[in-house]
């Protein structure tokens, strides 16, 4: 059983998430990466973490480039409509609310891992 | 057998006995001699003397509470001590062919191949050691491929393991690892610890932070992968009846020491150490009479606090002044077992610290006693005196949808997004409730509902006759203050709602100056002087001025208990309060919420995944358990009706599920379910929604969702179509998988 996923695609530095002919637009790349803060953003690891075969990583830290991880990390359904319902006008921070939510997801997914996690 | 001793340990040798090999082990896998790991110089010890031999294929379950050094063993094992630790003494591995390896002896590249392939560890923190934007198929080729190991044959090799652990191997590896479940991730990374086939797994408390039923579930299937790939298991977890059920042999760590090992049922039914007695009898469990179940008083010391002598003497009733000066040897009971142990008064410690249960326990028959059957709990009597009730739910509904799921799933509450559904609900005054069941079951959704944290999408409840919402709004004769005040919450993590940066002081003054705004500060003072002294925190004084991070776990959970007492409650909801507390503390903190219920007036609602913690709290408080899954209450009674009679196949699970330490009943058996995995909560199953589990479950279950009925013959209802004789259910055929009678399941 494989499940339907949103891939990302990019037109014109606009980034949308996209599952068959459902396309929902996201915003500008460059705004998610303001909205996430930083071009990458880096995991640290604890020292038993850091010995997992998986990770192959400088003194424990994986460094994820955060725009291409926004460019190819897909998403399920249930993100992509929660994301929908908010709106593409811009909040007091001058990024489209739904932009700054995408922003929120994506930071969520990353910080679950690492030394430091929220689980 | 090796019997080589260390030479460059930091310090001398104790006794001889110490450095004898077990006698019964005749064909170790690991042999570990006077390992020790030490920090400042060698000045603080943090594994001590530790000399064990691990047979081939084994379960060795190794229990300790935190901060006794059992992860450190853990890391020793695998040389894999944090820095600046130094780890001396002799672990030797032999492998099943081919020459012994001097494990402290590799260089690092070596020791990069040994691990993982010969010895791999589950451990504390592993669901947070994936690489968030990887597959977690990806997971398994890196690992593949960083040993040298063929992909494609290592793959088929993973989706075997995959398959074995229950889950849909395609699903898995082509999910990144925030697409699946707490316990979909730890099977999952059980896989990837398994894929290059190491000879010993070691699992460091793998399963603390998932549900009992989970927990015993991947028990269950550790099992079958010992036998099937013989496999050497070394588990190692605070919870002593949860790897009861596997080991085959267990040690108990006290203070980074060794203070018993031996066969299971010698540890669990004829254990020699004070310290292995107190903690069975401290065990919450579903076998003891409640009034033997007993806390240990005080806790384990630090590293740089570790006492002379025995360094258990401080909180044992047995010590002697040899005791107090003379460090007992880790030594063999008698010359034919390999049942050893560190104390200097072992036959007296049989004989005067009685265990609770099993053959031992005083009055066994008073567990089955039965309670009172009209007015034994609290509803019952406040039922017969037509009171009113202190909360009413009447059809609780609470759907998610949009903004608000979605971002709090990830930050990691599942119960969050889970709706709840149809709930009706009296709680009284003085009242005990304690919700029950998996993670993502609504429990606490129903429970912030219940105080008025939450607002449901339908239904009512109410404060006194008063609905709780339209007083918020500003629509009933009751100020929403008053009920804001009455209903107070204590959070699972007592850590994460005390404000880092302020005194304890500062964080009970404000209750206070909300419920008694006119006292002066003396008078404050001396109020949460009496509290923090009535919740066990003496003498107070030394605690008011410090800050939330120079408490101790337990600590933190009474100044959280204190501040919520000093807004005068009339409930108080414990969402999980005493699953982050130490096993031997557990019965002191139940205890003491129990006598504050009844000193402070105060109904309680608990919130637990545990069995046996909801009984002991219901059955001393008179209260009821109700038992949720996927948004409804699917039973709801005493915990002796619960117990000794369940009737919903749910609640059977979760009887199973719970700790025992009844060794006729131990060993590990398949749980009563069809399928391990909660269904996904956003979109529960028609009909009732336990049907793709049930054992059960028939046609007729898939369509309609069963209502709570009352039982009969005994207090409480249940929500299933077998209470109905009459129902269609019975003429109707079982679904795939299940089974006419629920004890054909067990024998299959
Ligand atoms: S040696 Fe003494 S203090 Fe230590 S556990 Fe035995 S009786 Fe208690
Ligand atoms: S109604 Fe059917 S599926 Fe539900 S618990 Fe009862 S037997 Fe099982």
């Amino acid at each position: 059983m494989t499940r339907t996923r949103y891939e990302p695609e990019c037109d014109d530095g606009t980034l949308f998430l996209v599952a068959g002919d459902d396309r929902v637009e996201i915003g500008a790349v460059d705004d998610v990466v303001d909205a996430v803060g930083n071009e990458t953003f880096s995991i640290e690891y604890d020292e038993k973490q850091r010995t997992q075969p998986w990770l192959e990583t400088d003194e424990g830290v994986l460094d994820v480039d955060v725009r291409e991880t926004v460019t190819t990390l897909a998403h399920t359904p249930e993100t992509v409509a929660d994301l929908r319902e908010y709106g593409m006008e811009t909040d007091a921070y001058g990024l489209p609310t739904r932009t700054v939510e995408f922003a929120n997801v994506v930071v969520d997914i990353l910080s679950r891992q690492g030394s430091e996690s929220e689980q | 057998m090796s019997t080589d001793t260390n030479t460059d340990s930091t310090r001398p040798t104790a006794t001889d006995e110490t450095t004898e090999p077990d006698t019964v082990v005749d064909d170790p896998v690991l042999e570990i001699r006077d390992a020790n790991v030490t920090y400042s110089d060698g000045d603080t010890y943090v594994l001590e003397d530790v000399t064990v031999d691990i047979d081939r294929h084994e379960v060795l379950g190794i229990v300790g509470e935190s901060g006794s050094g059992k992860s450190m063993f853990a890391s020793a094992l695998m040389d894999a001590v944090p820095d600046p630790g130094l780890l001396t003494g002799g672990i030797r591995y032999h492998p099943p062919d081919g020459e012994t390896v001097d494990v402290l002896e590799l260089s690092d590249e070596e020791l990069r191949k040994f691990r993982w392939e010969q010895i791999s560890m589950v451990f504390q923190g592993a669901m947070s050691s994936f690489n968030p934007t990887m597959e977690i198929g990806t997971h398994f080729t890196e690992t593949l491929k960083s040993h040298d190991k063929h992909v494609s044959e290592g793959m088929e090799f993973a989706r075997e393991l995959l398959e074995n652990l229950y889950l849909e191997p395609e699903r898995v590896l082509n999910s990144y690892p925030h697409e699946l479940s707490g316990g979909m991730q730890q099977r999952a990374l059980i896989a990837l610890s398994m894929v290059l086939d190491p000879e010993v797994l070691v699992m460091d408390e793998p399963t603390a932070a998932l549900d009992l039923l989970m927990q015993r579930s991947i028990l269950g299937l550790l099992e079958e992968l010992r036998d099937e790939y013989d496999l050497t298991i070394i588990f190692i977890t605070h919870d002593l009846p949860l790897v009861a059920s596997l080991a085959d042999r267990m040690a108990i760590i006290y203070a980074f020491q060794f203070a018993e090992i031996g066969e299971r049922d010698a540890i669990i039914g004829d254990s020699a150490h004070p310290y292995t007695r107190a903690l069975l009898n401290a065990t919450p469990n579903l076998d003891a009479p409640l009034e033997e179940m007993q806390p240990i008083e005080g806790e384990g010391p630090a590293p740089v606090n570790v006492p002379s002598g025995c360094r258990y003497h401080p909180r044992c009733p047995l010590a002697t002044e040899e005791c107090r000066t003379v460090d007992p040897p880790f030594a063999p009971i008698d010359e034919a077992s390999d049942h050893r142990t560190a104390c200097h008064h072992w036959e007296e410690a049989r004989e005067e610290i009685p265990l609770n249960f099993g053959e031992d326990a005083p009055d066994a028959a008073s567990v089955d006693s039965p309670r009172p059957a009209a007015g034994s709990t609290v509803e019952d009597r406040a039922v017969a005196a037509g009171d009113q009730a202190l909360l009413s739910l009447d059809d609780i509904e609470v759907h998610f949808e949009e903004q608000q799921g979605l971002l709090d799933r990830f930050r990691g509450d599942p119960d969050v997004v889970q709706a709840v559904d149809g709930i009706d609900l009296d709680i009284h005054e003085q009242d005990l409730v304690c919700l029950l069941g998996e993670s993502g079951c609504g429990k606490t959704t129903l429970g912030k509902t219940m105080i008025g944290l939450q607002r449901p999408t339908g239904g009512t409840i109410e404060y006194r006759g008063h609905d709780i919402w339209e007083a918020k709004d500003g629509n009933a004769d009751i100020p929403y203050d008053e009920v804001r005040q009455a209903l107070q919450i204590i959070h699972q993590d007592p850590g994460s709602s005390l404000n880092p940066n302020r005194r304890i002081v500062d964080i009970l003054s404000e209750p206070l100056h909300h419920t008694h705004p006119n006292i002066g500060r003396a008078e404050r003072r001396s109020r949460m002087h009496s509290l923090l002294e009535r919740v066990g925190m003496t003498p107070a004084g030394d605690f008011l001025d410090r800050y939330p991070h120079q408490l101790s776990g337990g600590e933190k959970q009474r100044v959280a208990l204190a501040r919520a007492l000093l807004m005068n409650p009339d409930a108080i909801l414990a969402d999980e309060a005493i699953s982050a507390v130490d096993v031997s503390l557990r019965i002191e903190i139940m205890d003491l919420m129990l006598e504050l219920q009844s000193e402070f007036h105060t109904s309680f609602l608990f919130i637990s995944h545990d069995l046996s913690n909801a009984r002991y709290f219901a059955e001393h408080g008179d209260g009821r358990i109700a038992v949720m899954y996927l948004g409804e209450i699917v039973e709801i009674g005493s915990a002796e009706r619960l117990i000794h009679d369940p009737r919903h196949p749910y609640t059977e699970v979760l009887r199973w599920a719970t700790p025992n330490l009844d060794l006729d009943a131990m060993e590990a058996d398949d749980p009563p379910i069809r399928d391990i995995d909660v269904p996904d909560p956003v979109d529960p199953p028609s009909g009732c929604r336990f049907h793709t589990r049930c054992p059960v479950a028939r046609e007729a279950c898939t369509r309609d969702d069963p209502e709570l009925l009352d039982v009969d013959g005994g207090d409480g209802k249940a929500a299933c179509f077998r209470e109905d004789p009459d129902h269609e259910y019975w003429e109707s055929e079982p679904l795939e998988g299940a089974v006419e009678h629920p004890e054909e399941f067990a024998e299959r």
